[in-house]
């Protein structure tokens, strides 16, 4: 149905509206459910903040019960234990200053590394713990199979394994992205989180780490998402990545410096998302921006150039 | 589909915060008590709460908790006839109410988004939203009055809509784009 007519229909048909707090509705029907659970295990009335300590002591033991019951698998390190160990047997520092401590399991490659337009390291296995020279035109990407992890300037462990993918953000904010279908959803991982994705139909899970321990906090509708995304993991196999066409048209730029060009004047949706292969010949990139944006190509004034423009509307 | 237990404990307190308005503005609707209304649908989460180990969810939840709540709120009658509190509800008409979605639920869902609306917006654009949906004013006439460009306008309205888009997304009405 269309959102104008659901609006319109929706004041006709529902009349006068209540609203109410429904955080404090919650509260009540927690004492609720409490009080009838509570009063049958303890002697003394409990009070108000006994239960909540008794609901919040359930939930982070349900929590682990799920986190325990879904590694079973698989050995999931705890990235702090391995931050200062031996494990990190391979130290490398990037062209651009950053730096890559490996674990001797850990595969990866840095073919399409130039610190000047394009800083991506495909990871395919193992354990890694990156530390992240700022810059923010170019982003530090990880590309992890179907999933990209792209940061700024921080520092951030992988895991990465058959059957499961674990990134640990221990400084600054992370971004994980998965490629798998077309919603992209983007999940922010901040300083102290870890987040688990798992490869095979079971869900993602935000894992948080506390003093007493770690729990799992399981989003219901992340969930859904992620059974849906594990059962096209093999449908896809588009090279294509989605960035900003700001972004892309630096990149042509600098990597096609006098074969392209933007036509003076020229205001384009900065923020517009355009998917594309940075791999991909000049010719097929200008083609992928016409289609997704409101941008036209036409030969530019030197040889073999291209123009990218706006057409003015008569 | 059978939830299993912990599936319910996790999804219980989503459930609860995203029905139980629309849930008492429906009962609200029919026997025009909002305080008798929030006790029935309290009471109906309670049952459910109750019954959680053996629940077996075969439509989709969202007809579930107002089916339910419904019954509830028929139990309720029933309970009031008995004590000759209130005879002025027909209870044989409510019951023949088929519960479909787009005539008797979702009007109460997008009324919730809507009211959420108002915190979450910005001022500006709740005012030209209301503007828009209360008084009926149409773009050109929203921007002539608050002087203002009419790009501005379809800025804020589609900001506005964007949000009650996400907003009505886990309702899973099924909004054309």
């Amino acid at each position: 149905m269309n959102l104008h007519k659901l609006i319109s229909s929706s004041k006709d048909t529902s009349g006068d509206f209540i609203d109410m707090d429904v955080n404090a509705e919650w509260d009540k029907f927690q004492k609720k459910i409490g009080y009838t659970a509570e009063t049958k295990k303890a002697k003394q009335t409990p009070d108000r903040s006994i239960i909540r300590y008794a609901v919040a002591a359930s939930i982070v033991g349900i929590g682990v019960l799920i986190y325990i019951l879904l590694s079973n698998n698989k050995k999931i390190v705890h990235p702090e234990a391995l931050q200062e160990s031996s494990d990190l047997v391979i130290h490398q520092t990037l062209p651009d200053g950053s730096v890559l401590d490996l674990s001797s399991d850990a595969v990866f490659e840095l073919s399409n590394f130039e610190p000047s337009y394009l800083r991506q390291v495909i990871f395919k296995d193992g354990f890694g713990k990156f530390s992240v020279v700022h810059d923010s035109l170019v982003p530090f990407v990880v590309i992890v199979g179907a999933l990209e992890v792209k940061v700024i300037g921080t520092v951030f462990t992988i895991d990465k394994s058959d059957s499961a993918l674990t990134v640990h953000t221990l400084e600054g904010l992370v971004s994980v992205t998965s490629h798998l279908d077309s919603s992209e959803e983007k999940i922010l991982v901040y300083a102290g989180e870890f987040y688990t994705f798992h490869m095979e139909v079971k869900p993602g899970l935000k894992v948080k780490e506390t003093n007493t321990g770690f729990f799992t906090v399981a989003d219901s509708i992340a969930k859904r998402q992620f059974v849906t995304k594990t059962r096209s993991i093999k449908k896809t196999e588009d090279q294509r990545r989605t960035y900003y066409l700001e972004h892309l048209i630096k990149f042509l730029q600098r990597k096609h410096h006098g074969k392209f060009k933007l036509a003076r004047r020229t205001k384009f949706d900065k923020k517009a998302r355009i998917k594309a292969d940075l791999n991909a010949d000049l010719n097929i990139l200008v083609q992928s921006i016409c289609e997704q944006s409101n941008l036209k190509a036409r030969p530019g004034k030197c040889p073999d150039c291209i123009e990218l423009y706006i057409e003015k509307k008569k | 589909m059978e939830p299993t237990y912990n599936k319910i404990e996790v999804e219980f307190e989503l459930w609860f915060k995203l029905y139980f308005v629309p849930m008492v503005n429906f009962i609200n609707s029919y026997i025009k008590n909002p305080e008798e209304s929030k006790e029935i649908v309290q009471n109906t989460f309670v049952k459910i709460w109750s019954n959680r180990s053996n629940l077996i969810i075969e439509s989709s939840i969202k007809n579930y908790l107002f089916q339910s709540a419904k019954n509830m709120m028929l139990d309720h009658l029933r309970n009031n006839k008995k004590q000759n509190l209130r005879l002025d509800i027909n209870e044989v008409q409510i019951n023949q109410i088929p519960l479909e979605e787009s005539k008797n639920i979702n009007p109460f869902l997008v009324r919730y988004t809507i009211s959420q609306a108002a915190t979450s917006l910005k001022p500006k654009t709740w005012q030209i939203f209301t503007m828009w949906s209360e008084e009926g004013l149409t773009y050109e006439e929203i921007a002539n009055y608050l002087k203002i460009s009419k790009r501005t306008v379809e800025y804020n309205m589609s900001v506005a809509f964007e949000f009650l888009r996400s907003r009505l997304n886990p309702y899973e009405i099924g909004i054309d784009e």
